[in-house]
């Protein structure tokens, strides 16, 4: 296992080392101006840091995909479990939440203008179409599919009505809650980053733009190398935590 | 009372028709500027047909499908040998499940320099934005090959070209299906995004109408949009359905 593990990471230094090889090699050409090679993007990522903005920026971004992902676990949650418990519900809003799910949201952005405003507001609107579905969907599915045993056993031990609830179909739909928020987060700094890009240059989405249009090669590498990373980590983040926290479900199979 | 409330199509016609009736009120208070009614998204929609924007929405799907092939084309031998192969799978796996969570939007202004705002510059979001799907996909349907099958194929010294014509591909095609529909989704994601960037296409449509706040038109032309990607992963579901009787028992 650990020779397993050794070779995983030497496996994936050798691969990024001949990534930035090949990208130092082709950008180092002149011809490729608009992609200038990592002696030049990690410099500017760095100056970025340290003397420009960028991490105003990402504390933008960051804000607003927090607002937005509170307001779509409120709203998930709330709907999820009308749609688990209530056949009313599950019958007449299920469809349509498939039917929104199917709908691609960026094409609201050249109208999402005239109810939010184009700022703040309309951003955090965006974040909200991106996630609310998800959490609508795991927070429903996690209710209703709690393992039949665990249901049982829960009888068995005499639980009933609000002591099941509480004890062991919560506990359960936890877990699916729980994946459909990482899910979200990685969903939601898509929109944020998409709504800065597209409905009023912000934040993160502004410093990539303003590169961009001043023809600062570097510093738009730093910024689109930052934003992914940022996507990355936070997802990377978000799946960690959901480990655990939900780390008691698998402590009976190491046991 | 014959029809009794139990009737999930009797509550739908109910809570729907509720729904389409407060949505109505709630167009007629709001008026034509924040809100089109239901008879104006109908008068949009025939305006968008008899100003031939169909056309033009033909024309985008064409990029769409152009990217979404090469999506396929790329996407599920990569994924295939990522889940066949240890090496590539360490080698590739991290760029491909990094992109598949991040924000590839990002990449959108680098893209622009390097393509232009053309063809190519369509097809290459379209690819970004579902090529992720395929491979993730296809690596884990690659990967999840039943033991059993394996061992008994192995055990009749199957060639292992046959293994994999004959038992990798039957057990991951049902996966690659899977992803296969969350592209295509992602798919028109990608297009509307990057026509709506440079202002062409169906993307450039919508962008002028929301522009003029012509409303019943754009809420009109996003319906038939949305429409359109529901029944592209629909006809996906369809094929599989005709051509892979055996999936539904491989995902179970």
């Amino acid at each position: 296992m650990t020779q397993r593990r050794r070779n995983v990471i030497l496996l994936r230094l050798v691969s990024l080392a001949v990534l930035l090889g090949l990208w130092q090699w082709y950008g180092s050409n002149p011809v490729h101006f608009a992609t200038p090679p990592p002696t030049d993007v990690f410099p500017a990522l760095w100056d970025g840091l340290v003397h420009g903005h960028l991490l105003k920026a990402t504390g933008g971004t960051l804000l607003t995909l927090t607002v937005g992902m509170v307001i779509s676990i409120v709203l998930g949650l709330v709907l999820g479990f009308a749609i688990a418990l209530f056949p009313w519900a599950r019958n007449t809003i299920d469809p349509l939440v498939d039917a929104a799910y199917a709908m691609p949201v960026t094409m609201l952005i050249p109208v999402i203008g005239v109810y939010t405003g184009l700022d703040f507001r309309g951003r955090v609107f965006i974040v909200v179409t991106y996630v609310a579905l998800v959490i609508v969907i795991s927070t429903s599915t996690g209710v209703r599919d709690v393992p039949r045993d665990l249901l049982e056993t829960g009888r068995a031990f005499g639980l009933r009505g609000r002591r099941l609830w509480r004890q062991v179909i919560l506990p359960s739909a936890t877990a699916h809650i729980a994946s459909g928020v990482s899910q979200g987060v990685a969903r939601g700094i898509r929109g944020a980053v998409t709504a800065e890009l597209l409905l009023i240059a912000a934040d993160l989405g502004a410093y990539i733009l303003s590169a961009q249009a001043q023809l600062l090669t570097d510093q738009l590498l730093a910024g689109i190398l930052w934003t992914l990373l940022l996507g990355y980590v936070l997802y990377a983040g978000a799946l960690w935590l959901e480990r655990r926290s939900l780390r008691w479900r698998t402590l009976g199979d190491e046991a | 009372m014959t029809l009794s409330t139990h009737n999930k199509w009797v509550q739908r016609a109910i809570v729907w028709g509720a729904l389409l009736v407060i949505y109505q009120l709630a167009a007629l208070a709001a008026g034509d500027f924040y809100l089109p009614t239901l008879q104006g998204l109908v008068d949009g929609f025939v305006q968008i047909v008899q100003d031939g924007r169909l056309e033009v929405v033909a024309k985008s799907l064409e990029h769409l499908l152009v990217g979404f092939g090469l999506a396929v084309l790329i996407g599920v031998p990569v994924g295939v040998a990522m889940g066949r192969s240890f090496v590539v799978d360490q080698v590739a796996g991290m760029y491909v499940r990094g992109l598949f969570v991040t924000s590839l939007a990002a990449l959108l202004p680098l893209l622009i320099i390097i393509f232009g705002v053309g063809f190519r510059f369509q097809v290459a979001v379209v690819f970004l934005f579902s090529v992720f799907f395929v491979i993730v996909n296809s690596a884990a349907g690659a990967r999840d090959v039943p033991r059993a099958l394996m061992r008994t194929a192995e055990a009749f010294c199957v060639p292992r070209r046959r293994q994999f014509t004959g038992v990798v591909l039957p057990s991951a095609l049902p996966y690659i299906v899977i992803g296969l529909r969350l592209a295509i989704a992602n798919a028109y994601t990608g297009m509307v995004l990057a026509e709506l960037w440079v202002g062409v296409g169906t993307g450039g449509i919508l962008k002028n109408m929301g522009q003029n706040r012509d409303l019943p038109k754009f809420y009109a032309m996003v319906l038939l949009i949305t429409l359109l990607a529901a029944l592209s992963s629909y006809a996906i579901r369809f094929a599989e359905r005709r051509l892979m009787p055996w999936a539904d028992e491989v995902r179970a």
